[in-house]
């Protein structure tokens, strides 16, 4: 995209960030969960610490003295279950509403809760980690551990759907909203993203971001060097002597950065005004939220490795919806992003200089319908060809032909009857006309069950014998009484962990039938 | 040179100044001193797990061959050679070459089904439900893919040595081995290309001095182009690249596509002064990018509710909130 180059080069040369929106295209909710945290080096089952909590001067800090020990990170994970419990707890209050049922001529009542939980992480890869905390919690055997097992795969889930607000990373807030003049990898970085959008009086943002990338890291993986000199000695000190304020000194320390940063980054966000359809997008998500509470107390929560077919394509369909009228609503809302339309040529600004309203022609049927015109002179020539739909709010126009200079439109829908041919813009007004008409809808089809296979008729391979993994690397095998509880632990997963990442996809007959997915 | 190393030169592709720290074969160590760059490193913890498992999975390592390779072997046998035959065997510090760079991998683990060799390679990222990290798996793709082409270079009949690897990562959390094949056919070809570039670097002769250091090695480096670019967080010399690329204003400083958009047009201040009509382009390829650009500013203008162009450079623009 050029605007996008555009305002990285902008960037670039003020040493500064510029907007890339004017209003918030993410829903904040006014009481959100924020979690930053470390794992040990790669292993993303086993915590070393995290800060978590909705309040900003109050956060709790879990800290694991031994992070490979199962049962104290057990005790440590099971705080973080109850006070996740604690939390989604506030979110059960629901309203009735009524909708349309069958062909649209029913009405039934449902329930929808009035709000639902947020999570906001630092970066993608906490974002990928609570994916990970929850796909771990699941295989325990403790119903609260696997219960917030259940919670963390929903909101990990709703990461990969496009407009949802459920898990948000600061990272991911802040791109969406600025243009930066570093390498787009370096926008992962929130200390240098912060640094470009606000860098201290008198520094200019090379040198903030360099700055903040002395800071400790955002983790979940720690900084090698600090392992070796603060958390090993830390560590060693909590397991042998039984004392973790060291460590828990440490670990607020390194943790502080992060979390302070995932606030301001919100605090950003906060001052633009909110997008006039991020309401209606976080609607989908409370829609969401109160379907996977019915599926937690009904014990059906499902979620699934890899889908099958149809659920797969139902997915991939849901996708390419969100992502369409996730592009066409923040376009709608905000001229900054309207503005990528302009600078591609997809979308015309310019001021109408001549109307024709009156003007009709006979359609295939014969009859004289009107079809009013209109002329819009433009500052650079429109390039795309006679037949081209643009549109001006509700009203759709097809393209008759240009000049270096001018458009000429047939409006086609909207105002073609003489009382609605005021809603045409008047001489002299300044219009765009955008790519982006009234919702379309492309209802999903396909049967619940092909009827034809979709499967390779190959045999498959032998599953592989059930192994002794996900025993996880205790640091002391040899514990009996530990090795005991594990192998107990095996068979008494959580039944058939099926990871829905769309969870609007009905799942069997466990979703919502009436779940308003893809109409966002 | 580890695999790692030379595996890098895939991640930049088209840098002189990279490819000329390659073939001069730099010491990486003098020069992040030289540079000043932060150190890297490996957690202790990391270490211990990459330890243990690999521990564990050497032992597992005949049934796994096994079941993916369909090769009947016993554990595996210490060699300090080109294994013939069948079976598995880990050679410890080989000393191969790949042109002519020198390769000295720790170790490498052959399974040998007769005709054909098979690299092993062992790693300690977890393979969740079948998926393993996929900027992981292409990581470790491009190191095997160095040992298969610097094997063939040893080896009598090239052809002996296949690019199907099998690989071997922990399953889901825990540290129990699982095996999966992996054919670094593609990767092999993209490195030989990498390295017929390489050949053609005419090395400026300073980089070949023994014993350089400090401020003479950075200045005999700078005098080799660089390309900055999207893959340069990767690379030892990125923290130098990128002042470089600051105090020079350089577009690329901006990411890959801005310096593909922008083309021959260098800097940034250049770029915008094309955008905003402050300068008339020479040429073409400078019209149609000013064409490109200034249709941005002005929509960028219009949005931000200016007077149809966006502010100029500077601070006084004032817009950046």
């Amino acid at each position: 995209m050029s605007l996008d180059v555009y305002q990285r080069l902008l960037a670039l040369s003020r040493a500064r960030a510029v907007p890339a929106a004017s209003r918030a295209h993410r829903h904040l909710s006014p009481r959100p969960w924020l979690l930053t945290g470390y794992h040990l080096a790669g292993e993303p089952s086993a915590p070393v610490a995290i800060r978590y909590g909705s309040f900003r001067d109050s956060p709790k800090l879990l800290t694991v003295a031994e992070p490979r020990d199962r049962a104290l990170r057990f005790a440590a994970l099971g705080g973080l279950a109850r006070d996740l419990a604690t939390y989604l707890s506030r979110y059960t209050v629901t309203e009735p509403v009524v909708r349309a049922t069958g062909s649209g001529r029913e009405l039934e009542v449902d329930h929808c809760c009035v709000d639902a939980p947020q999570l906001v992480v630092p970066n993608e890869a906490t974002a990928h980690w609570v994916g990970l905390l929850g796909q771990y919690l699941r295989t325990l055997d403790d119903p609260v551990l696997a219960a917030a097992g259940a919670h963390l795969g929903w909101i990990a889930s709703r990461r990969h759907l496009p407009g949802s607000s459920v898990l948000l990373t600061a990272t991911d807030l802040l791109t969406a909203h600025w243009r930066t003049g570093q390498l787009p990898t370096e926008d992962g970085h929130l200390g240098r993203l912060l640094a470009w959008i606000e860098p201290p009086a008198g520094a200019d943002a090379w040198q903030a971001a360099r700055d903040a990338e002395a800071m400790p890291p955002a983790g979940p993986a720690s900084d090698p060097s600090w392992d070796q000199v603060v958390l090993r000695p830390a560590l060693e000190r909590a397991k042998q002597q039984g004392d973790v304020r060291r460590l828990k000194l440490a670990a607020a320390e390194v943790l502080d950065g992060a979390w302070r940063d995932t606030w301001a980054a919100i605090d950003l966000v906060r001052m633009l005004p909110p997008g006039e359809h991020v309401a209606k997008r976080w609607e989908s998500d409370r829609w969401s939220w109160t379907r996977h509470r019915e599926r937690v107390l009904a014990g059906t929560v499902s979620f699934s490795a890899r889908l099958s077919d149809v659920p797969a394509y139902r997915f991939l369909h849901e996708l390419e919806t969100r992502t369409a009228a996730l592009e066409r609503q923040m376009a709608l809302d905000d001229p900054l992003v309207m503005a990528r339309y302009l600078a591609t040529g997809e979308a015309v600004a310019g001021v109408v200089f001549k109307r024709d309203p009156e003007h009709t022609v006979v359609n295939s049927g014969g009859r004289s319908v009107l079809r009013p015109l209109l002329w819009v002179r433009t500052a650079a020539a429109f390039d795309r060809p006679a037949g081209t739909e643009l549109w001006w709010g509700k009203v759709g126009m097809v393209v008759r032909g240009s000049t270096d200079d001018t458009v000429e439109l047939m409006v086609t829908s909207g105002a073609v009857t003489r009382p609605k041919l005021n809603l045409l813009p008047d001489t002299d007004a300044e219009v765009v006309l955008a790519p982006f008409g009234p919702l379309q809808y492309f209802p999903d089809n396909l049967p619940d069950e092909l009827p034809w296979p979709t499967r390779s008729s190959r045999p498959k391979p032998a599953p592989e014998p059930e192994q002794d993994d996900d025993l996880d690397t205790d640091l002391a095998p040899a514990a009996p009484a530990a090795a005991a509880v594990d192998l107990g632990g095996t068979p008494g997963r959580v039944p058939g962990p099926r990871a829905d990442p769309g969870d609007g996809v009905p799942a069997g007959g466990t979703a919502a039938p009436g779940e308003p997915r893809g109409a966002l | 040179m580890d695999p790692r190393r030379i595996a890098g030169l895939l991640d930049a592709p088209g840098c002189r100044r990279r490819q000329a720290l390659d073939a001069a074969q730099v010491d990486l160590g003098l020069l992040a001193e030289a540079i000043g760059a932060p150190p890297g490193g490996q957690s202790p913890y990391a270490r211990e797990r990459d330890g243990t498992f690999t521990h564990l999975a050497t032992a597992r390592l005949p049934e796994l061959v096994g079941r993916h390779l369909g090769i009947d072997c016993e554990a595996a046998v210490e060699t300090s050679e080109l294994p013939v035959g069948a079976g598995l065997w880990v050679w410890r510090e080989p000393k191969l070459r790949l042109r002519d760079l020198p390769v000295t991998p720790e170790r490498i683990v052959l399974a040998g089904d007769g005709t054909l060799l098979h690299p092993v390679e062992i790693r300690s990222y977890a393979c969740l439900d079948g998926h393993a990290d996929p900027a992981k798996v292409a990581g470790t793709a491009r190191e095997l893919a160095v040992v298969v082409a610097a094997l063939r270079q040893a080896a009598p009949v090239p052809e002996r040595v296949s690019s199907r690897c099998l690989l071997v990562l922990p399953r889901n959390f825990g540290l129990a081995p699982v095996g999966t094949l992996l054919d670094v056919a593609p990767q092999v070809r993209r490195l030989g290309w990498s390295l017929d570039r390489l050949d053609a670097v005419d090395l400026p002769a300073r980089l070949r001095l023994p014993d350089l250091g400090g401020q003479a090695l950075v200045n005999a480096l700078a005098a080799v182009d660089a390309r900055f670019g999207d893959g340069c967080p990767s690379c030892p010399m990125y923290t130098h690249c990128r002042q470089d690329a600051e105090r020079t204003g350089t577009v690329a400083r901006a990411g890959g596509a801005a310096a593909n958009l922008c083309g021959p047009v260098g800097t940034a201040v250049h770029a915008l002064a094309l955008a905003h009509g402050e300068r008339s382009p020479s040429g073409e390829a400078e019209q149609a990018i000013a064409d490109e650009l200034a249709r941005a500013a002005a929509a960028y203008g219009w949005a931000v509710g200016g007077s149809g162009v966006a502010t100029g450079p500077g601070p006084a623009g004032g817009s950046a909130r």
